[in-house]
């Protein structure tokens, strides 16, 4: 199972705080999100990845605690057990 | 037991209470979080402070920057900010520093710190507040936006840098006027000081992980970082 949780203004909109799914096989981050917006029938993906399927850069997408920045990006491998958190951070201060 | 800190000195031992006194906390930037991070060093004990910051006291600071009031609009506010806390606490020995961490940081300064607590309000200023830091000296980060906030301690020797936790956001544009609560700058600021002391007795709390508290649902969630 991966656990997908949604924090700050992901968890506003959505009114959904996670979604557990359960993956026979690994797949990629890209098709893992796309997987989540099917089975919450809630949009989100549009505040992650632009046209050109390109992370934007406002939200942060944390693997296990690790950015997909230093990862494969939208290519990462997920696997059972792994871990997702996404929010944008706050700037303010 | 009738001194400021008498009532701290009934929870904390006096081992930590000593360490407390004797701590150098640089607080980087005085706006929301700030305001309150450095109000509650100082009641607790914290002598000697370093506050930074570039600003002026405007009109709308006064909704959520606790240290200011109208008669502050116009000053600097470093000057406002050491002027009220020293007429709450006269026992702080308080450095005020008017710069701007992007352009004339008192790299010497921060050097002299136990620990920096990033209250900046913009993402290019925090990484150039990290680019100070030594290997071993302890940065709280905090950031606040809406009704939610995050919050990390960050250790060269021991943790992911804020560069590395937000690789994407330097490039992200800075908007002047961030929309936020005043709620949960308080909030946010307030655990920022506990994790500056939790770091200066030893015990902190956010080391590689990440709190996010969310107002909007009254939740606090941990994410581990790696």
């Amino acid at each position: 199972m991966v656990k997908i949780n949604f924090f700050t203004l992901f968890r506003l909109e959505l009114g959904i705080k996670n979604i557990d799914i359960d993956i026979d096989k690994k797949i990629k981050l890209r098709d893992l999100l796309y997987l989540a917006e099917d089975i919450s029938k809630k949009k989100f993906i549009h505040k992650l990845i632009d046209e050109k399927d390109g992370l934007l850069d406002s939200a942060i997408i944390l693997i296990n605690g690790k950015n997909v920045h230093h990862l494969q990006g939208l290519d990462t491998i997920i696997k059972n057990g792994d871990e997702i958190a996404l929010f944008p951070p706050g700037g303010g201060g | 037991m009738n001194d400021i800190y008498s009532r701290n000195a009934l929870f904390f031992s006096k081992e930590e209470m000593r360490s407390i006194k004797n701590a150098k906390i640089a607080v980087v930037g005085v706006g929301g979080l700030g305001c309150v991070v450095s109000e509650i060093l100082a009641r607790m004990g914290v002598v000697s402070l370093l506050l930074m910051d570039n600003g002026i006291v405007d009109m709308p600071d006064l909704g959520r920057q606790s240290l200011y009031g109208l008669e502050d609009i116009g000053k600097r506010k470093v000057d406002a900010a050491k002027d009220a806390l020293l007429k709450k606490v006269d026992t702080c020995k308080i450095e005020s520093v008017f710069c701007d961490v992007n352009k004339n940081c008192p790299v010497e300064l921060l050097s002299q710190a136990d620990g920096i607590v990033d209250c900046l309000d913009n993402y290019e200023s925090r990484f150039a507040l990290e680019e100070c830091l030594s290997d071993t000296q302890f940065l709280i980060h905090g950031g606040v936006e809406n009704d939610y906030g995050q919050i990390t301690t960050v250790i060269k020797s021991k943790t992911q840098t804020l560069k590395d936790i937000y690789p994407n956001m330097e490039s992200t544009a800075k908007e002047d006027f961030v929309a936020v609560s005043t709620p949960v700058v308080f909030v946010t600021a307030s655990l920022m000081a506990q994790e500056v002391i939790g770091n200066i007795i030893k015990k902190p709390n956010l080391v590689n992980e990440m709190l996010i508290v969310e107002l909007s649902d009254f939740s606090f969630s941990k994410i581990k970082l790696n």
